[in-house]
């Protein structure tokens, strides 16, 4: 009885308010969430609900972020910043510390910036074994697996690691591998190969850029980092010196959500304050809200470039559907692709937007994207042949606003086809509408 | 004026002198007559677009007691795509220019509807690993396990790293996930960053030691020394009209679409690259042998300025390859001390790759000539096919006495290694013989 009281009792803990915390709360609850699209992958908890009766999965489509990566900033510029303020005197004794501990971690971060690393690596090789272990009838003898990657170097390396996730959990079958700038309009929206991109980015208008960078300033401001850098440097006026204080504190807070990230037996997160982190994190947040999220920044555009991704998404599961020799199709891309994909699918509130930058934490949050982020459509058939699907965003299930075919979370893929291509026609009408 | 000639004629003379001295006991009659293989062989027409040939002749047989029990490689990635998209788009609008204005020959024709098949796969993906590129990796894999399967029991690591290139990456991917598949008890890592890059690609700007005007494409690709006096050679060489003739019904049709010498070389490069697209589409018929041939020299030597002994960058290109010697040869000392590594795999370019067959002095890439018409004979690019790797191989016997073997595309080499026969060299000799000649390089990078 008592156990089941407290069954009871942790369960409403976990599910109710949770529901409805706030960032901030999250974030107090979770550091990992403060690193945003640095944020390490969770594994679920949630156990899938079972597919309708008679409904057995068949095929996978899956679209994938790379893992966990090193700091994409050259790890040299505080290094260099904290070398010659121990030059000159001007650290704090935390910041001797600091600079010690850099200084020891430093050899194994050079040359390394966005480099996939062996976090990244498992993350990838795990995500492979649970959908293995999940859906192992996908996989059976004679199927192929079709992957392909952003020319990237982490998502290649990633696409490695899926397959010796794959392979580890004892799959044999043949597999057809693919990278090139050919993909990268499809696996990479936001680069130059997408028509859609260039179009889009060719009609923003600049006060319309300058009206996001604003803002994202004006959140920026709002940070005192002249207290964080007092922490670190005896000097405020010899900071000022080296170059852009808010560069430096925003290099710091890269580090530090970037270090977990490694693997290395580090930790920076104790030169922050959680109302710091809270605050560095809600920039970034803006930042990828405004680009790549649903805002209204850009005429409500930006999310729209996802729409060839969408596409073939779609082109791909009817050709493999009429071939029947696919087990499934990976794609390794990057967050952007995710981001923009979840709102161009308008998947559990990926469209809520805000007006007020102060509010767009609670209305959207990158820290959904962390690294190893999938999206995964699981295609189920019964003996009649209709054809069911249900979306997982890394690997809980996700729902649209799409009328699902039965209970809970399993769409009718006639249904969800005609959705996403009527999605995608509209995110094309959006930019073509967009003034020249 | 003449006494600065003499000085200038004695001072070259030594530099030559001295260029072949780094070069001791060179074969200079590496292959059997070029006249012959290139009768014999109708695809080494297709230079380092070869597809690589699996059917590898057996290998000395190791002296008795000694397994091998680790590998250490350095190869290229496989069959891709040509390298510039260009290439296929220039023809693309050369011919259907042909055809639109009823330009074309019956063979122009033929020529087209066989470019359309292949452009339909190539555009827009110049430089990319192929399918056929992919199998390739994947064929080797399976055939180093066939060919060595000893070194490949029980749970040992494979340490595989590659350039930052994608068709590298994608190239030690396949290679690895065949290998894992069929060794699932191996433990793969494979890495790919700029931290390596310093000794898989020598001369990019990772190594500290390379010059301004020698870091990647100044050297290797496009903008080299060899650039200027190459055209030249193309222009002097080359028969587009006679080329063009059989395509055309006018030959100076072309010549609205650039300069006619540099459409006949992109016809030339799509025939030799071809074959790694497709294995039913062929263009070769379209060249009259002796052309081709001739254009194949202007090619080869190419390859030789830019990463073999070739004067122009004098001996500083394949020296580079030092610190890739350097890596291969201490990382082989660090995994037999640690034991459980079975195979050190790395995945780069033929470039490198010819760099580093130079500096370790084997024959058939140590010839240095000034003679053009010579060259042909003692240098040769078709021997570096698409995935075109070294091996070294190391045996062992029960007294934990060590041999090496080298293999350049599974084809037993020998060294010139003072005192020892081959193609089996004690593992002290080999590493000693090594880092005279790192030593050799570290001199000339100096100089």
């Amino acid at each position: 009885m008592r156990t089941a009281l407290l069954t009871v009792f942790t369960a409403l803990c976990l599910a109710s308010p949770l529901a409805a915390q706030t960032a901030r709360e999250e974030i107090e609850a979770d550091r990992n969430k403060a690193g945003g699209i640095y944020s390490l992958y969770e594994e679920p908890k949630a156990v899938p609900a079972p597919a309708p009766k008679g409904y057995k999965p068949f095929y996978i489509s899956h679209f994938g972020r790379h893992g966990a990566r090193h700091n994409s900033a050259d790890p040299a510029f505080l290094l260099n910043l904290l070398d010659r303020a121990a030059a000159d005197g001007k650290l704090t004794p935390l910041g001797e510390d600091v600079r010690a501990r850099y200084a020891a971690l430093y050899p194994q971060l050079k040359l390394r910036e966005g480099d996939l690393t062996a976090v990244g690596t498992a993350q990838l090789e795990g995500i492979a074994r649970r959908m293995m272990t999940l859906y192992p009838r996908v996989f059976r003898k004679g199927r192929t697996v079709q992957a392909v990657s952003s020319t990237s170097p982490r998502c290649l390396l990633s696409m490695a690691a899926f397959l010796q996730g794959l392979r580890s959990s004892g799959w044999k079958g043949d597999i057809s591998l693919d990278t090139g700038n050919a993909w990268m309009r499809t696996v990479a929206p936001h680069r130059k190969a997408n028509e859609l991109y260039v179009q889009q980015r060719g009609r923003i208008r600049t006060e319309d850029r300058a009206a996001w960078e604003a803002d994202v300033q004006r959140l920026r401001d709002e940070i005192d980092e002249k207290a964080f850098l007092s922490r670190l440097f005896t000097d405020e006026e010899w900071v000022r010196t080296q170059g852009d204080p808010q560069a430096f504190m925003k290099g710091f807070y890269s580090l530090a959500v970037s270090t977990p990230c490694t693997g290395l037996p580090e930790d920076f997160y104790d030169l922050f304050t959680p109302e710091e982190l809270y605050r560095e994190w809600a920039v970034e947040n803006l930042r990828y809200y405004g680009y790549f999220g649903p805002s209204k920044y850009f005429g409500g555009t930006s999310w729209a470039i996802a729409a060839p991704a969408l596409e073939k998404i779609i082109s791909d599961a009817d050709e493999d559907l009429r071939t029947g020799t696919t087990a499934a199709r990976l794609r390794f891309g990057h967050d952007v692709g995710l981001m923009c994909l979840y709102s161009l699918l308008d998947l559990d509130g990926w469209r809520t937007t805000a007006d007020d930058p102060h509010e767009v934490a609670d209305a959207w949050r990158c820290y959904r994207v962390p690294m190893a982020a999938n999206l995964q459509w699981i295609f189920y058939r019964n003996a009649a042949g209709d054809i069911l699907v249900r979306l997982r965003v890394n690997e809980e299930d996700a729902s649209l606003p799409v009328e699902p075919a039965v209970e809970g979370i399993f769409y009718r893929w006639e249904d969800l086809r005609a959705y996403c291509l009527a999605r995608c026609s509209e995110a094309r009408t959006l930019i073509e509408r967009m003034p020249l | 004026m003449k006494k600065t000639l003499i000085l200038l004629l004695a001072v070259f003379s030594a530099i030559c002198l001295r260029a072949q001295d780094y070069f001791p006991g060179a074969n200079p009659q590496p292959y059997p007559p070029f006249a012959d293989s290139w009768k014999a062989d109708p695809m080494m027409v297709t230079g380092n677009y070869l597809m690589y040939r699996m059917d590898t002749p057996a290998p000395t047989p190791a002296p008795a007691g000694f397994k091998p029990f680790y590998i250490s490689t350095y190869g290229r990635h496989g069959a891709r795509f040509f390298g510039r998209n260009e290439m296929y788009d220039t023809i693309a609008c050369l011919f259907d220019a042909g055809a639109q204005n009823d330009a074309l020959t019956a063979d122009g024709q033929e020529f087209y509807r066989r470019f359309q098949a292949v452009y339909v796969l190539a555009k827009g993906r110049g430089g990319d690993l192929t399918r056929l590129g992919v199998a390739q990796q994947q064929e080797l894999a399976r055939k180093m396990l066939r060919d060595y399967p000893a070194v490949f029991k029980g749970q040992r690591l494979v340490d595989a790293r590659s350039t930052t290139v994608p068709r590298c990456i994608l190239s030690m991917t396949a290679f690895c996930d065949a290998l894992g598949t069929a060794a699932p008890s191996l433990e793969i890592h494979q890495d790919a960053s700029a931290a390596d890059m310093h000794y898989m690609k020598p001369n990019s700007k990772f190594n500290p030691k390379v010059r301004p005007d020698e870091v990647d494409s100044k050297m290797d690709v496009g903008e080299g020394r060899w650039l200027e006096p190459w055209q030249e050679m193309w222009r002097q060489t080359a028969h587009p009209k006679e080329f063009f003739a059989r395509l055309f019904k006018d030959p100076s049709f072309v010549e609205a679409f650039g300069d006619p010498v540099h459409l006949e070389r992109e016809c030339f490069y799509l025939m030799a690259d071809t074959p790694c697209v497709s294995d039913v589409i062929d263009f070769r018929e379209f060249f009259d042998s002796e052309e081709a041939a001739r254009l194949w020299e202007l090619e080869n030597w190419r390859f030789y300025q830019v990463s073999g002994p070739g004067r122009t960058y004098n001996d500083r290109n394949w020296a580079y390859a030092e610190v890739l010697l350097d890596q291969i040869v201490r990382s082989a000392g660090e995994d037999m001390a640690e034991g459980r590594m079975a195979a050190r795999l790395r995945f780069g370019h033929d470039y490198m790759l010819v760099n580093l067959l130079t500096l370790l002095n084997l024959d058939g890439w140590n010839v240095v000539t000034e003679d053009f018409g010579r060259l042909k004979e003692v240098f040769r690019f078709s021997e570096l096919p698409m995935a075109t790797n070294l091996k070294l191989i190391f045996y062992r016997n029960r007294a934990g006495e060590v041999l090496v073997r080298a293999a350049l595309n599974d084809r037993e080499v020998r060294l010139h290694i003072d005192g020892a026969e081959g193609p089996y060299y004690r593992w002290e000799d080999f590493e000693a013989f090594c880092r005279r000649r790192i030593a050799l390089a570290r001199q000339i990078l100096e100089r």
